[in-house]
């Protein structure tokens, strides 16, 4: 049995490199959590924020008249009105700041309402402004959604653990990869007798304990600023966890397998990830994408190891829940695994 | 029983490794004894990376064979590698490591401990610097760092792949006092570089090599008598070294 020394040594080097870099330190612990809590704190609003609608004015007779009418009339708390001529409204509209304008808002035969059909906000706001012209507000029957696992944060963590596993595999594994292989690091250390398995353990088992690391510190924070906490098998969430590392360590080796130009690389790891962070669902639901998509986008490695986690963490999932997923990730990532040690260039 | 010392350390016959149209090395054979110290010597392009690269098991010879030993790389491996010391054409270690803990790393897969790193910083007077980022020494630091990495084991050969190139004179002259003690030690040692200086200063035998091919391999006393180096070569090749 080869000696174990080595393999302390490479993951001391694996450790030494993380925690003695701050720009790593950063991006893999500190700005999740920066995400993590802008985020919450930015859908966490008990009041949403009032829709803006204009009412156009075509005269400063009329401006004068709708002014008052504003003014009697007391809108609801949902809504913000304001008068504008039709110039300002259609600058308005374009860049944003109003999400419907009336016509004709003074004789309720003539009113029409501008809205683009597209934009649930601009529905909406034609519901409250319908019920505000005909004198009979919505009721105010409403209670706030905050059950434990229905709150956008309870949404965006689990994302957040996906995303941090996709980064520490492709940047941290790819990435170190294509570094040792440009700076013939990794020619200096195949030119002595070390276990080119071990190599790949170290690299493996340092990925796990630094996921690890990054996942505890997502939840720490995520009980102590919004009492999150897991409503299923911690066992069933490491599994996934544990699943989604095996997968995306054996993509991070397999895109990585070639290249010794870190521009090369960069672009690779970039193309990567990039259509994993918009279309997995990790800071919004996939369900928004066109119906026909949504079975392939459930079948994307990323969406799949984001939903086994999303239902652990707020759907109480347990192990038998998540097993399928789970094995299915390490499947893809053995299969990248041996891929990737067919075609790997050592120098 | 064939008696260990005849049999020479470095043995290749008709060895030859293209790259596309490019023919790096041409039928070299060449045989190095225990003990000696061999300047490979040629101008950039000349082939001696690709060739040594080919003695440290790096590259595979698209003909010809290589015997370090007496035994072929195929299924001696982790033998030959426990014999040989390296240091390539440059080589950037990790930026966050300190110095003894690179050596630590690298002595970690000869199954080297600690008492040996402590013996390479001593050899490779880098004892005041053990704790060093390597991130932030010089370039001669540096070197020697690369050569200490090449001593852990002890290697019965040493194969160094222009150990002082880009190095200031002074850094220079610090590698050369460091390669003179372990010739001393009686280490075998194949050098390359494209310095008269250093190949005189450090070894008794001199190859000249051009475009792939050996174009002359001689003691470096036979040489003195036909005059320098530089001009020997020039004379033989139509080029000059630094080319």
């Amino acid at each position: 049995m080869a000696s174990l020394r080595p393999l302390g040594q490479l993951l001391l080097l694996q450790w030494r490199s993380f925690f003695r870099e701050p720009g790593v330190l950063f991006w893999a612990l500190v700005f999740p959590l920066v995400l993590s809590g802008l985020l919450g704190l930015a859908y966490s609003h008990r009041k949403p924020a009032p829709l803006p609608i204009l009412l156009l004015a075509e005269n400063p007779g009329q401006r004068e008249a709708l002014e008052s009418m504003v003014k009697a009339l007391a809108p609801p708390s949902r809504l913000k009105v304001s008068v504008a001529s039709p110039e300002e409204a259609a600058l308005a509209l374009k860049r944003g700041k109003a999400v419907l304008s009336v016509d004709h808002a003074l004789d309720p035969e003539a009113r029409r309402y501008r809205v683009d059909a597209n934009n649930p906000e601009g529905e909406l706001a034609l519901l409250f402004s319908r019920a505000w012209f005909s004198g009979k507000p919505l009721p105010e029957d409403t209670l706030p959604l905050d059950t434990r696992g229905s709150r956008y944060i309870d949404f965006l963590l689990p994302g957040l653990m996906a995303f941090s596993i996709i980064n520490s595999c492709l940047w941290g594994v790819a990435w170190v990869l294509i570094d040792y292989r440009q700076k013939k690091f990794m020619r200096r250390m195949v030119a002595t007798p070390m276990s080119r398995g071990q190599f790949f353990m170290a690299l493996f088992i340092g990925r796990c304990c630094l996921v690890t690391i990054e996942t505890c510190t997502l939840l720490a924070f995520g009980f102590i600023a919004f009492h999150f906490s897991l409503q299923g098998d911690p066992l069933a969430f490491a599994l996934v966890m544990l699943a989604g590392v095996i997968a995306f360590f054996g993509l991070g080796a397999l895109i990585s397998c070639r290249t010794s130009n870190s521009q090369v690389g960069a672009g690779l790891i970039n193309a990567t990830t990039l259509p994993m962070m918009l279309i997995s669902g990790i800071f919004f639901s996939y369900e928004r994408f066109p119906e026909a998509a949504q079975p392939y986008l459930r079948m994307f490695p990323p969406t799949m190891m984001v939903d086994a986690l999303r239902a652990v963490a707020n759907e109480g999932a347990g192990v038998a829940r998540v097993l399928p997923t789970a094995l299915a990730l390490s499947v893809m990532g053995l299969l990248c695994m041996a891929a990737a040690r067919r075609f790997f260039r050592w120098y | 029983m064939q008696n260990n010392t005849n049999i020479p350390v470095i043995q290749t016959e008709n060895l030859s490794k293209s790259f596309g149209s490019v023919h790096a090395v041409k039928g070299l054979t060449l045989r190095i004894d225990r003990g000696e110290a061999v300047a490979l010597l040629g101008p950039n392009g000349a082939g001696k990376t690709t060739f040594v690269e080919m003695l440290e098991g790096l590259q595979s010879p698209d003909a010809g064979e290589i015997r370090l030993f007496g035994m072929p790389w195929k299924g001696n491996e982790n033998t030959l590698r426990s014999k040989l010391g390296i240091a390539l054409q440059e080589t950037r270690l990790v930026d966050t490591l300190t110095v003894k803990e690179t050596l630590e790393l690298f002595a970690s897969f000869y199954g080297l401990g600690a008492s040996r790193v402590e013996e390479v910083l001593d050899l490779v007077a880098m004892r005041e610097k053990k704790g060093a980022l390597t991130g932030k020494l010089s370039g001669g630091q540096r070197q020697r760092l690369a050569v200490g990495l090449g001593l852990l084991n002890d290697p019965e050969l040493l194969l160094l792949d222009e150990p002082t190139t880009g190095l200031d004179p002074g850094a220079r002259k610090d590698i050369w006092d460091l390669i003179s003690l372990l010739l001393k030690k009686g280490h075998t040692l194949l050098l390359t570089t494209h310095y008269m200086e250093e190949a005189e200063m450090l070894c008794q035998r001199v190859v000249f090599m051009s475009k792939g091919s050996v174009l002359l391999d001689e003691p470096l006393k036979n040489l003195r008598e036909r005059g320098s180096l530089n001009d020997l070569f020039v004379k033989l090749s139509g080029e000059n070294l630094d080319g």
